[in-house]
Order: structure tokens, then sequence, then C-alpha cells
């Protein structure tokens, strides 16, 4: 359901772009916006961890502004059953225009922060944990 | 008991409260407390008294000064207190959780003292919080599948133990609760019937008049615990039953509770089901202590079925790296046989023996989760078949050792060879889907491996391979912390991962720990703890209960400085009314200031580091952890670590 909502907005806004794009945001004022708006709390502290990914997607969520302006504001959910299935509404009265572009704009700046799986030794150990079978016997 | 002793019983009872009385009137009052004893000695009412009085001068001076026990008794010799004890020996009772109350000294006195090798058998279990005990008792519980007990102190300390004595109604675990009490003492702490407040949330409950229904009643109590459907059940203990002189009275022999399983028709039908399969299958769900968990592993490998498991979320399930669990070679499976599968589950090629209670609310109170629910069928087996999708309302643990016997006679040689051929594909089939598991989570769990403050899923990586060759079993709750366990690691154990708080109360895992703890320090398990800071701080006296015992508890803080659930559900409640979303935070995190875990480990006489920022510290870190708790030291890493 929500990867279907995600690449509805996704596609729309990637094929039509309609309306000019507002002006970036400051990345440095982002930052503490996106700590006190909580977006931390479902993405992690570099956009890595938790609910959904913001890092390295070509999704013009992220990087139109007016796709992630729309995205912040038009959304239900007022009962949080299994809050991290689902993203809460931003609206502008909360969350004005301008801030909102901050926090794009930092998310922007977020970079990959693992190396790949064949170049951690500790993975290759899992994996070679995982080929193991179990002997009670033992 | 005869007129007669019931004569002497009630002549005593006078006695003691006369004696009590008289030892109260000598002890000196507080200032201050003389209205009180006026007020109360002016309202002295006959033994019928409605309405509770408040605590008398000299019951107060009791409690707080250091008045000898209200009812010193020397005469007597043998008291039945160490009868108590006697019992629970029989019973294979471990250990005895309480914070003190004076409604069991007598009890208390008597673990502590008496016997060949005192206070073994059951060990007294220093608690600094009645929920701690209760919680302690959970987490044994469910990493050994059998009952150690809680002392209760009457009617405070069972409202201290309130909630954990409902979770573990709602997670099924065997324990025995042990509530004193003490009728001739503070009012406030007693009452006629005192297990009716937690009646509707335990299994059963019973208050003994004599020295022999008591005996009697904590032997009921031990197999009520243990017999399907498990959990907690409470016997009310008074405090002259515990004093009161035993003689030569005899402690009855104990004798453990018949579960009925599958009658040996029964068992024979499905054997040959199972045996005749194409490719045969068991699911398994919680059985009930570990032998159960090695029927169940016997009976797939003599079937060769493929299996799968519970493992990963909760204990007593099957292991979940055995070569026979995972989807096998081919999932066309022609008959399945369901072992304690919930009715979401059960399977639709074959029965399933299960348990699981139609409903265990006798109170009509309608837990949710536990409203009255029809009755899964409960019908003997058809004579002719074993129908498909049908719950056999029996226990599957006792029901397997009759399974596995009829198998064993109707395995012929040439079917074992097929067994063994089939066994050989699916252990091939399941290996490669399990490094293909592996490697997919890997990929997805990577992401913000050298993040700092620490991702969840690296601390998890980062324990398996230190872990991986010790006997360890992870007792906290995992969700909050992402349950990255659940494809990284290796179930194999019944205790592998205790599994879920069961009512969702949180404040249970730190207690739980300290509880697992107790069954590996005897065993030479080590318990991982991953600590939510949230879960911490409801009775962080945990910690001294593992310092003070010696249990093998390394914690591990997932310190987000937050109850960050609530943070999330905040916020989202703030977006939905359009305002407010940066001030979410209030009354849902823990900053200003931020605790310092390493310090509060340190005032309880944990030792331990932090707080860790970065990843790369922590593999070191947790060498140093393994190390002490292997040593039987708990130890605590304060970790900061990302919200989810
Ligand atoms: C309660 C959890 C939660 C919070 C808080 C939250 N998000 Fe999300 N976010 C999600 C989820 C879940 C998704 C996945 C899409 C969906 O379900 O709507 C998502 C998706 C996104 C996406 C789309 C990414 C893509 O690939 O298209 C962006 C951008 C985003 N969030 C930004 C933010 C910002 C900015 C904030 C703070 C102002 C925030 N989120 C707060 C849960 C959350
Ligand atoms: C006894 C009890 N009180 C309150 C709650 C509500 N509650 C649900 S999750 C949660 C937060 C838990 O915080 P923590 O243990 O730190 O985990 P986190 O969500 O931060 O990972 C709370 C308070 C509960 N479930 N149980
Ligand atoms: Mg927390």
């Amino acid at each position: 359901m929500k990867i279907v909502i995600v690449s509805i907005l996704a596609l729309g806004f990637a094929a039509g772009g309609a309306v000019a794009a507002p002006a970036g945001g400051d990345p440095v004022r982002g930052k503490q916006l996106y700590y006190d708006h909580g977006c931390y709390g479902c993405h992690g502290y570099g956009g890595q961890t938790g609910a959904w990914n913001l890092v390295g997607t070509s999704s013009p969520i992220v990087n139109n502004a007016q796709a992630f302006l729309f995205f912040l504001r038009q959304r239900g959910g007022f009962s949080p059953m299994i809050p991290s299935l689902a993203m809460p509404r931003f609206s502008e009265a909360a969350l004005p225009d301008a801030q909102a572009l901050d926090i794009q704009a930092y998310i922007k700046t977020f970079k990959l922060d693992a190396p790949d799986v064949d170049s951690i030794p500790l993975m290759g150990q899992i994996e070679a944990s995982a080929a193991k079978s179990y002997d009670p016997g033992k | 008991m005869s007129n007669d002793a019931g004569a002497r019983e009630l002549g005593r009872r006078a006695f003691l409260k006369g004696a009590a009385t008289g030892t109260a009137a000598m002890a000196t009052a507080a200032p201050g407390l003389a209205e009180a004893r006026a007020r109360t000695d002016e309202a002295a009412a006959p033994e019928a008294a409605v309405a509770a009085p408040p605590p008398n001068a000299s019951q107060i001076a009791r409690e707080l000064s250091a008045s000898p026990p209200a009812s010193l008794t020397p005469l007597v010799t043998r008291p039945g207190s160490d009868l108590m004890v006697e019992v629970l020996k029989q019973m294979g009772v471990e250990f005895a959780a309480a914070n003190p109350g004076s409604s069991f000294e007598a009890l208390q006195e008597s673990i502590v003292n008496y016997g060949d090798k005192p206070n073994t058998m059951p060990e007294f279990i220093t608690c600094l919080h009645e929920e701690t005990a209760v919680d302690m008792a959970s987490g044994y519980g469910r990493a050994e599948g059998k009952p150690m007990v809680a002392l209760l102190h009457g009617t405070l300390g069972l409202q201290h133990a309130a909630m954990a004595i409902y979770q573990a109604y709602y997670g099924g675990t065997p324990m025995l609760i042990i509530a004193g009490r003490d009728d001739g003492f503070i009012q406030a702490h007693t009452a006629d019937d005192m297990a009716a407040m937690v009646r509707s949330f335990t299994k059963w409950d019973a208050h003994p008049k004599t020295l022999p229904e008591a005996l009697a009643a904590l032997q009921e109590g031990y197999r009520q615990a243990t017999t399907a459907p498990t959990g907690p059940v409470v016997v009310v203990l008074d405090t002259e039953v515990q004093k009161e002189e035993a003689g030569d009275f005899a402690v009855p022999a104990y004798r453990p509770p018949v579960i009925a399983g599958l009658d040996a028709a029964a068992a024979r039908r499905l054997a040959e089901r199972l045996i005749n399969a194409k490719n045969p299958r068991i699911n398994v769900g919680r059985l009930r202590t570990p032998q159960g968990v090695r029927q169940a592993v016997q009976l797939a490998e003599l079937i060769g079925a493929s299996t799968s498991s519970q493992a990963t979320v909760g204990p007593m399930s099957f292991p979940n790296r055995h070569a026979s669990c995972g989807p096998g070679a081919a999932t066309d499976y022609d008959f399945t046989l369901g072992l304690e599968i919930g009715p979401a589950d059960v399977a639709l090629m074959g029965p399933t023996i299960a348990s699981i209670a139609a409903t265990r609310d006798k109170m009509g109170v309608a837990f949710g989760g536990l409203r009255a629910k029809p009755s899964p069928p409960t019908a003997p087996l058809a004579p002719m078949a074993v129908k498909i999708g049908e719950t056999i309302g029996l226990d599957a643990e006792a029901s397997l050792p009759g399974l596995i016997a009829a198998v064993q006679i109707l395995l012929t040689a040439e079917r074992r060879d097929a067994i063994a051929k089939r066994a050989a594909l699916t252990a091939a089939a399941n290996r490669k889907a399990n490094v293909e598991g592996v490697r997919k989570a890997l990929t997805v769990k990577r992401t913000g491996w050298n993040s700092s403050p620490v991702s969840l899923a690296r601390i998890y990586a980062e324990l398996w391979p230190l872990i991986e060759n010790e006997d360890w079993c992870l007792a906290s709750p995992s969700v909050l912390s992402g349950s990255h366990h659940r494809e990284l690691w290796a179930h194999n154990k019944p205790y592998s991962y205790l599994g879920l708080p069961p009512a969702g109360g949180i404040g249970y895992g730190a207690g739980a720990c300290a509880g697992a703890g107790l069954a590996a320090r005897e065993r030479g398990r080590i318990i991982i703890n991953i600590q939510t800071d949230g879960d911490m701080n409801y009775a962080p006296g945990a910690l001294w209960t593992e310092a003070h015992h010696g249990l093998p508890v390394l914690s591990i803080m997932h310190n987000n400085r937050a109850w960050h659930q609530e943070l999330m559900f905040l916020t989202f409640m703030a977006g939905a009314r359009g305002r407010g979303t940066d001030r979410a935070h209030i009354g849902s995190t823990l900053r200003n200031p931020f605790i310092d875990y390493r310090k509060m480990a340190e005032a309880y006489g944990v030792a331990g580091e932090g707080p860790i920022e970065d990843p790369a510290l922590l593999r070191a870190a947790f060498k140093r952890g393994i190390a002490s708790v292997k040593a039987g030291r708990p130890y605590l890493i304060d970790v900061i670590t990302q919200p989810r």
C-alpha cells in the first residue's frame, strides 16, 4: 500500500513537474528542524534507519520541492495504530513551506553510510554461520 | 482438621493476637503517634469490624522500629514454614524472589535457615520491587518452562506486582506466587480474600486454613501452574500457619500432574498419516518445556519432515537452524501436523494438536484478547480418519511420546531409507534458503552501518559472531530495538529468545532478564539484554539484584533517549490536528537531563561503560561485556542509538 502511494506520487511529479519549484532551503537550519519535528524518529538521524530509507533514492519526493511539500501536507492518518507503517501529516501551520524546504535541503545532503556487504568481514561471518545446520546431538 | 484441632487453632490465634498487642504496648510509641493510637483504641471493634482501622501506634512502631516479631513463639521446634520449604524442595523450586515483608517473615526465615543446605532450593533472591520479583519469575519460567516462586507481602506486594502477574497470565507463564497474610497486624496489609485482587488474571488460587492444607495447596498450585494452559497461580499463606508447630506431621509426597495427550489409537492413526505422506510437514508453535522441544525434534527426524518454527518470536519452539527447519525442497506438503499452533496458522493439510485455551477469562472481565471465544473442537478423534484442519484440543507435548512410539513401530527399513533421502534434500534446500535469507537481510540492514548514533542492526550484527559459540539467551523483548536477531542469529535452543512482554507492558524487560539470569547462572549460560531506556527506568533496581546474586546479564542499552514509540504517536496526533509537531517531544522523551546509565549501573554495583556513539567501538566493548558475564559479573554498556 505505502509503496503504491509513494510510487503514484513519484510518477505524477516525475512526469509533470508542472509548477515552478520554490527556491531551495538551507540545510543547516534544516538539520535542527529535521530533529525538532521528529523526522529523525522514523527515518533515523541520517535517513537510513527506521521506517523508510531517504538516502540514495531518485524519488521526486526527496528531490522535487513541490512533490515534497505535497507529500507532507496531503496525509490523513488520525489513528496511528502502527506508526512506523505510515507517516504523519505535517501541515503548513505546523511546518511552513520555507522550513519544510530547509528540511528537504538537509535530507538531500544524506549519504549512504555503509560499505558493500562483501567488504564487511562481519557480514561474511554471519553468512557463513547461516550455512551451518544445528545438530542437537552435539 | 478435627474439631479438637480446630478449637486449639482458634485458641492459639486468639493468644497470638493478645501477644501481639502486648508486645506492641511495650514498644515506645513515636511522638505524634499517640493520637492515632487513641483513635484506634477507641474504635477498637470486635473481629467483625467492617472498616479497616488505620494502623495503631504499636503496629506502626513494629513496622518502623526494632520490635520483635508480633508472634514470637519460642516453643515452636518444627515450624510449619520449614515444611513449606520441604515441599518447595520436593518440587524442585530453585528460587524464591521477594522484596521482604513481615507477612512471610516465617517462611523467609525457613528458606534462609532450614535444611542441610540452607538457602538452596529455593534460594532467596532479593528484589527491590515486587514487580521485579514477578518479572524475574516470568523470565525464568519462559526460559525453563517451569515455575519459580515470587513471595509477596499481602495486599501491598500483590498490588505492586499486579501488572507483572497480568503479563504472566497473558503469556501463560508458569509461576507460583505466594502472598503472605497477617491478620493480626496492620489491617491495610491484609484482606479476607487476598487473592481476589488478582483473581481475574491468575489461573488458580487458594487460601488454605491449616498447615496440611497449605502444603497440599503449594503442591496443587505447582501442578496447576505447569498443566496446560500454564500460568501464574497464587497461594495465600497466613503467618499463623507459617509459624505453627508442625509436630511430627509428615510432608506428603508430590505427585506431578497427569497431562492428557492423544490416546494410543489416535496416535497410531496420526503416525500412519505422517509415515505415508510423501512430503510431510510439522509446524511447531510454543511447547511447554525443553523436553517437548526435544521430542518435536525427534519426531521430525524420524519422519524426515520439514518443519516451521516460532523460535524467533518466543521460547520453546523448534530449533530454527535445524536441518529440517525451513520450506524444504518442495512446498507441496501433502500432510501437515500442527503442534501448539494458534488458530490463525492452523494447518490446512492436517490436524493441529493444541492445548491453547478457549478462554481463561473466568471472571468475565473481558480483557482485550482474552474475551470468551467459542471453544475449540475438543471432541475425540473421529474413529476412522484424522480430519484436515481440525484442532485437537489436547496438549501437544503430552501427545508426543505416544506419537513417537507409534511412528517407531511403523518404520520399516525401506521407509527409513526413503526418509533419509528426503531429509537430505530438505536439509540442502533449507541451508540454501537460510544463506539467501541472511544475505538479503544484510543488504537491507547495512544502511546506517557506520552511522553515529549507532544503528540497531549493527548492534545485533556485531554481537552474533561473539556469542555464536556461547550458550546464550536473548531475554529482552526485541521489537523496540528492531528484532534484527530474527534473520541474523540462529535460534536453536528452547530459550534462544524469550519473546515480547505478553501484554505489551513496558518495564518487564529489565526484570525478565534478571530472572532469565537466574536460570543462566546455574547452567553456564549468558543473558543478552538489549535494554530500551524507557523500560529500564520503571524498576532499575533489577541491576542491583543482578550484581548481588552474580547473574550473567549483559545489558546493552538501546538508549534513544525517549519513550520513542510514544514520541511517534504524539507526532502523529499533532500532525493529524495540523499543529505543533515540534512539541511532540513533551512528555515522550528522556532529555534535559539525559540519563547516565553507566553511572546508574555503577550505583547498583554493576560494572559498565559508555555512552558509546561510535559503532567502531562496539566490538571491543561487547567482548569486555561477554568476558565479564562469563565470569558471573553482570555488565552494562550504554549505547546511544538511532531511534529505530
Ligand atoms: C511516524 C513515522 C514518520 C515520521 C515522524 C516521518 N516520516 Fe517520512 N516516512 C515515513 C514512512 C513510513 C514513509 C514511507 C511512505 C509512506 O508510508 O507514506 C515515509 C516517507 C517519507 C518520504 C518519501 C521518501 C521517498 O522515497 O519517496 C520523505 C521525503 C519523508 N518521509 C520525509 C519526512 C520528513 C521531512 C519528516 C519530518 C517532517 C518525516 N518524513 C517524518 C514515516 C515517517
Ligand atoms: C506499563 C506501560 N506503560 C506505558 C506503556 C506505553 N508505552 C508503549 S511503548 C512505550 C515506550 C517505551 O520506551 P522504550 O522502552 O525506551 O522503547 P522505545 O520505544 O524508546 O524504543 C510506552 C511508554 C506501556 N506499554 N506499558
Ligand atoms: Mg527508548
